[in-house]
């Protein structure tokens, strides 16, 4: 099969006629739409998730800069910071199990 | 008349059944594109009513100021029949030389090389050779050759980069050739 012939094909196929479309092909589309708008969505977790997305990715970013501020505050004021509290409880819980 | 857009927004604003006319408007550029996919005219009119949902579904997402509305409806038939062409490659629908019918296999076995095939004999062949062919393969072969669009243009459809069609045409041409001559010399 060399280049012209390949090219052959491809230039009949090209020519070929379509599929075309059933006078009421629009109608089914929208009865389609209309079955489907009738249906009740299934949402799930995900899509939950989803559409909260930029307000959860807001508050859990807050969070993570209160701890960082608070941790940051204590640190320079010389009280205890909060590695330090919990190698403490760490330490206890260890102490009082055994 | 309104074009696509006004009726988009009309859409949007509470008035659905103007998507019949934004149908009618494109079924037929939209079945030419799908036909290139599948032979079956029932299975051309699922997918182009798979095709209309799937846009009904996302009307809210489109954007007139970055694309005319035929150019992002090519965009989810490029992906509705790129689905298509995955889950036919995963049936076990086996094709062979015997389902060519005899004026296929004579343009084939023909040393006339000047002859050109009829369109349904053209088809039927390329069908076949294009079974060894992956989907990305058929796809950007069908979007080229067939469709004849640019690298840039399967790029913007396909969402592929430009080198990745580029390779892939490049690939998907050389092995469509070495299907073909193995068609020729009576092995599919």
């Amino acid at each position: 099969m060399n280049e012209g012939r390949m090219q052959k094909l491809f230039e009949a196929v090209r020519g070929e006629r379509a599929v075309q479309p059933a006078e009421d092909f629009a109608g089914r589309v929208m009865s389609a739409i209309h079955r489907e708008s009738r249906r009740a969505p299934a949402v799930t977790v995900f899509d939950q998730l989803t559409r909260l997305f930029p307000r959860l990715a807001w508050a859990a970013a807050l969070v993570i800069g209160l701890g960082l501020a608070t941790e940051l505050y204590f640190s320079l004021t010389g009280s205890t910071n909060l590695a330090t509290d919990v190698a403490e409880v760490a330490e206890q819980w260890r102490f009082a199990a055994n | 008349m309104k074009d696509d857009s006004e009726l988009v927004e009309q859409i949007r604003s509470g008035s659905p059944d103007d998507f019949a006319e934004i149908v009618r408007r494109h079924q037929s550029r939209l079945f030419a594109i799908l036909s290139r996919y599948e032979r079956d005219a029932h299975k051309v009119e699922d997918l182009a009513q798979e095709t209309f949902l799937k846009a009904w579904r996302a009307l809210d997402q489109y954007d007139a100021r970055r694309a005319p509305f035929e150019h992002w409806l090519s965009r989810i038939a490029a992906h509705v029949a790129f689905d298509h062409l995955r889950r036919e490659r995963r049936s076990n629908d086996e094709i062979t030389m015997s389902d060519l019918g005899e004026s296929a296999l004579e343009w084939l076995h023909s040393e006339n090389t000047e002859s050109r095939p009829e369109a349904a004999d053209a088809r039927e062949i390329l069908h076949l050779a294009m079974r060894q062919l992956s989907p990305e393969e058929t796809m950007v072969i069908t979007l080229q050759e067939i469709e004849g669009r640019s690298a840039k243009e399967i790029s913007r459809l396909t969402g592929w980069s430009g080198v990745a069609v580029r390779v892939r045409a490049h690939r998907a041409r050389g092995k469509l050739r070495a299907a073909l001559i193995r068609l020729e010399k009576g092995r599919p």
